[in-house]
């Protein structure tokens, strides 16, 4: 009986931990540091991925100018919206490790790309968007908890 | 001569004779100190010849109990059951340490390295526009999806 108990409890928790996750997106400036400073250290969101984005993009510091975190119902669209000139569109299907993402990026009223991807929590997926004065502007997507 | 007394070294020797145990060296040295055991032989000799030719073997009753005493007398001792070198729960043990010896080795060594982690699986991909074209890059274990042909944007743009 208590056994019987005791898996009730961690199916509701399971329940509970599957319905706690959530899509998390941000837009990034990467950018050099001005001549004869040094980088300045990532945020924590990214730092873990920062020498990664480095490699691919070739800038060497990074800032999250703007982010969003939304609850993934399995259910409907939801719309993430890291800063005012970006947007996205995200419709989350629970996969057997993770999320299947259908993903719609939008610049302004401009729809730049459309993409189905599968993330777990760690996974995240980046998105290049336009160049700006300042830098490289990249969106981020990943599954948090 | 007492049976409950030992034999004297004289008697050992004389009897050892008699028996024709000695060798020949050993003999002709007690002939030559002791003259009169040749007689004594030769009678002894005769008085045996004699036995063999006369007397009949007494008749032995019950010929199978003696033999069955006899023999459990002179069967060897069971051998002590003899221990296993490796007792069952050892073996098993040491295979199960054996095969997670072969499992680590096979993932160390042979096993082609896991996909990283932080590899999200991009399963699609369409650019917004004619314009534009997107493709996936897995870049050094992250994944990204690539859009060129938009826009620059200028310093007066306000990234909010």
């Amino acid at each position: 009986m208590n056994a019987l108990r005791l898996l009730a409890v961690l199916f509701a928790l399971a329940i509970a931990a599957q319905a706690e996750e959530k899509v998390w997106s941000a837009v990034i400036l990467a950018s050099d540091p001005a001549r004869g400073e040094k980088p300045k250290a990532p945020p924590a969101e990214i730092a873990p991925y920062a020498a990664k984005l480095t490699k691919v993009f070739g800038y060497e510091q990074f800032e999250i100018l703007g982010s969003a975190t939304k609850a993934m119902d399995n259910q409907t669209e939801r719309w993430l919206v890291p800063s005012q000139n970006f947007w996205v569109g995200a419709f989350a299907k629970r996969a057997a490790d993770g999320y299947l993402l259908k993903l719609e990026f939008f610049h302004d009223k401009r729809k730049i790309v459309e993409t189905q991807a599968k993330l777990g929590s760690g996974t995240p997926l980046f998105i290049r968007g336009p160049v700006h004065a300042r830098g490289q502007l990249i969106v981020v997507f990943e599954v948090r908890q | 001569m007492n049976n409950s007394e030992p034999l004297t070294p004289h008697e050992e020797k004389l009897t050892a004779y008699f028996d024709g145990c000695l060798s020949a060296a050993e003999a002709a040295a007690f002939e030559r100190e002791h003259p009169e055991v040749l007689a004594e032989k030769a009678s002894t000799a005769r008085l045996g010849d004699v036995l063999r030719a006369h007397s009949v073997a007494p008749a032995m009753h019950h010929a199978d109990f003696f033999n069955h005493q006899i023999l459990r007398e002179i069967a060897p001792a069971p051998a002590p059951a003899r221990r296993a070198a490796w007792p069952l729960w050892r073996l098993a043990f040491a295979s199960v340490c054996c095969l997670f010896a072969v499992l680590g080795i096979y993932q160390t060594f042979v096993k082609v390295p896991a996909r990283p982690r932080n590899f999200a699986q991009v399963l699609s991909v369409t650019a917004g526009d004619p314009g534009i074209t997107a493709e996936v890059i897995d870049g050094d274990g992250i994944s990204v999806v690539w859009v060129d042909g938009l826009d620059y944007l200028s310093k007066d743009y306000v990234l909010e």
